[in-house]
């Protein structure tokens, strides 16, 4: 009977263990519930522009996030000169990032909304020379003409 | 179609031999390549071990050279008799004077203490060391601590000032900063600080623990994996602070060794690249064809700017030594599939399409000249009609670079006295650009007229002047043909 309750209890525990772990992998975003449905399609629109970016720096690849490129975009990355780019030249910058900081890992690690912007900041893990350090990649998107474009990136 | 003599035939032998003994070459870098990445995985505890052991050697050293200037700082100081005996007889303009009259006395901070631990002189940012430590110092211990201040980490050396007879008098401390809170460092330090310096020097993130080892319950950051601590010592040979350094990673180290072979595989593979276009070169010349020799060069050429985009080469070998003009920063255009991704990448294109009309251009004077053979009338207006598209298209094209060279830059093209600045190199090479794709742009444009009046403008007999330099006339027509589509296509 003794042996029953034990397993019932460690079988609870590993429930909530794994639904534990089931909620952090979102827990850079909070999801809230929205009155319209007009809102809730906005801001799961704006979590999946995060997670495509997110893909984006994950594989190194800049197609996922490109389509969320406005027409000028404020860059600030490590070794380039910060300022306002435009589209084009935006993909090759970020290309050239990619390559020159090969990626280990990205994560999102918190974001924030209002009506008009959303933010997200994460830790991007690069390998160079023979170690693996790690940037802070912040990105903030901008509603315009009902779609999330990315306004900014910043790494530091 | 081609005929070959002697010479030729040897001059193909030495330039096949020489393609050989680089492919050779090649695969012999490549066998070395897996052989180290071989070696890498198997030794990889050895390997790992050495390159930790110098670069905790480097990361120390890279502290122990702040520590040093600073108390060489305050060594000079204390050995100063004019400022010493200032000091000690509490002379505020006198000990100004003297300590203003050193060398370095912008990059520290000094302050002094007198025997009842009240602030005499300070110069810089004022520390404000604490009481226990001050009087270390007064009983004549030489030391170093460091002090975290929230936004400024700084090494503070304690040196006693004794008067003739040896006995303290006051203490001196003399602090430098060695680092700064990362993100207020970009905007408003110029100086790289310690993290910095060695994440500049070995790309790694190391951490520091100065708090003392009563408040010692700090854990460093672990998530980048494994670190190794070491302990850091100050003047007197006691612990001042812990280092946290990460473990070296097997893939990360790969990725370097690799890379490097890349770049000799990526070197050898452009040479011999440029050896098989000689060798195209030379052969195609010996064909009786100009139409083959102008389509099999340009291709291969073209195919050849390709194959140095896929190897990444030049631009790689100018990263390497820290050029920007390949990086994407100042221009960058999806023309021609990558080939306008820098200004650097455009330049080697605008050379190569120089080449190409140079070529092509030669190549159509001697058709002008020396073809006498008699051409159906469909081929004699295809070509025509070919050429005039050609030229068309030639000169959109020219203007689609010339205009994205404006709108997807950030050269600063507006002060007219600055149009050869060496502030701004990427002005120079933006204006080389323009001056290659403009003279290839005559020439191909000139070669085009020539084909066009070689094979049609002789049908057309407008007047005598006309007949007379047909080639200038298919110019301006092609111009002016050019002008009115975009006209038209505008309106």
């Amino acid at each position: 009977m003794k042996i029953g309750l034990n397993y019932i209890i460690l079988s609870f525990l590993l429930l909530v263990c794994i639904q534990t772990d089931l909620i952090s992998q979102d827990s850079w975003w909070k999801d809230k519930k929205y009155k319209s449905e007009e809102k809730q399609t906005k801001f799961n629109n704006c979590k999946l522009a995060f997670m495509n970016i997110a893909d984006g720096l994950m594989y190194s690849n800049v197609t996922y996030i490109s389509p969320y490129f406005q027409n000028e975009i404020y860059l600030n990355l490590q070794n380039n000169e910060k300022g306002y780019y435009n589209r084009e030249q935006s993909v090759y910058i970020i290309e050239s990032f990619f390559a020159n900081y090969p990626v280990s890992s990205f994560k999102w690690k918190n974001s924030s909304r209002s009506e008009k912007y959303a933010f997200a900041m994460g830790k991007y893990k690069y390998k160079k020379g023979g170690f693996i350090s790690t940037y802070t990649i912040s990105v903030s998107l901008k509603y315009v003409n009902d779609l999330w474009l990315i306004d900014q990136i910043i790494v530091n | 179609m081609f005929q070959f003599d002697n010479k030729d035939i040897s001059r193909f032998k030495l330039t096949g031999i020489l393609s050989l003994l680089l492919l050779f070459v090649i695969l012999f870098v490549f066998g070395v390549k897996y052989y180290f990445t071989d070696s890498i995985i198997k030794n990889w505890d050895s390997i790992s071990g050495e390159k930790k052991k110098e670069i905790q050697a480097e990361c120390l050293n890279v502290f122990y050279n702040y520590q040093n200037n600073i108390a060489q700082y305050s060594y000079q100081l204390i050995k100063d008799k004019k400022l010493v005996s200032a000091l000690i007889s509490q002379n505020l303009k006198k000990s100004y004077d003297a300590l203003y009259e050193t060398e370095n006395n912008t990059n520290y901070n000094v302050e002094f203490y007198n025997s009842r631990l009240e602030l005499v002189v300070y110069s810089g940012r004022q520390i404000n060391p604490d009481i226990t430590d001050l009087k270390r110092g007064l009983n004549g211990e030489r030391f170093s601590l460091v002090k975290e201040t929230g936004i400024y980490t700084f090494l503070q050396v304690f040196e006693p000032v004794n008067n003739e007879n040896g006995k303290p008098e006051g203490i001196l401390v003399t602090s430098g900063i060695i680092d700064v809170n990362p993100y207020l460092q970009d905007v408003f330090y110029n100086n790289p600080g310690l993290k910095k310096e060695i994440n500049e020097k070995f790309h790694l993130d190391i951490q520091f623990d100065f708090s003392l080892q009563a408040n010692s319950n700090l854990k460093p950051d672990t998530s980048a994996g494994k670190l190794t601590q070491l302990n850091l010592k100050g003047l007197n040979e006691k612990i001042i602070g812990k280092m946290y350094i990460p473990e070296l990673d097997q893939s990360a180290y790969m990725l370097s060794v690799t890379g490097r072979f890349n770049n000799i595989i990526g070197f050898l593979v452009f040479v011999l690249n440029l050896v098989l276009i000689y060798w195209l070169v030379t052969a195609v010349r010996k064909s009786d064809s100009y139409l083959f020799k102008i389509v099999s060069v340009t291709a291969a050429l073209i195919l050849s700017r390709y194959l140095w985009l896929y190897i990444d080469f030049p631009g790689e070998f100018f990263n390497l030594f820290g050029s920007e003009i390949f990086s994407p920063v100042h221009y960058a255009s999806g023309i021609g599939f990558g080939m306008a991704k820098s200004l650097g990448e455009l330049s080697v294109t605008a050379l190569l399409f120089t080449f190409i009309s140079v070529y092509i251009l030669q190549n159509v004077l001697k058709f002008y000249r020396f073809e006498k053979h008699q051409f159906s009338g469909i081929a004699e207006y295809t070509g025509s009609a070919l050429s005039l598209a050609a030229a068309l298209f030639v000169l959109n094209y020219y203007g689609i670079i010339v205009q994205s060279l404006i709108f997807d830059s950030t050269v600063k093209f507006i002060d007219k006295t600055d149009i050869f600045s060496f502030n701004q190199p990427e002005l120079i090479v933006t204006s080389l650009i323009i001056l290659f794709l403009s003279a290839s742009l005559v020439l191909i444009l000139l070669a085009l007229s020539l084909i066009f009046s070689r094979l049609l403008i002789k049908k057309i007999t407008i007047n005598k002047f006309i007949k007379k330099i047909p080639d200038w006339y298919s110019l301006h027509c092609l111009l002016y043909l050019n002008f009115c589509l975009v006209c038209f296509l505008k309106g």
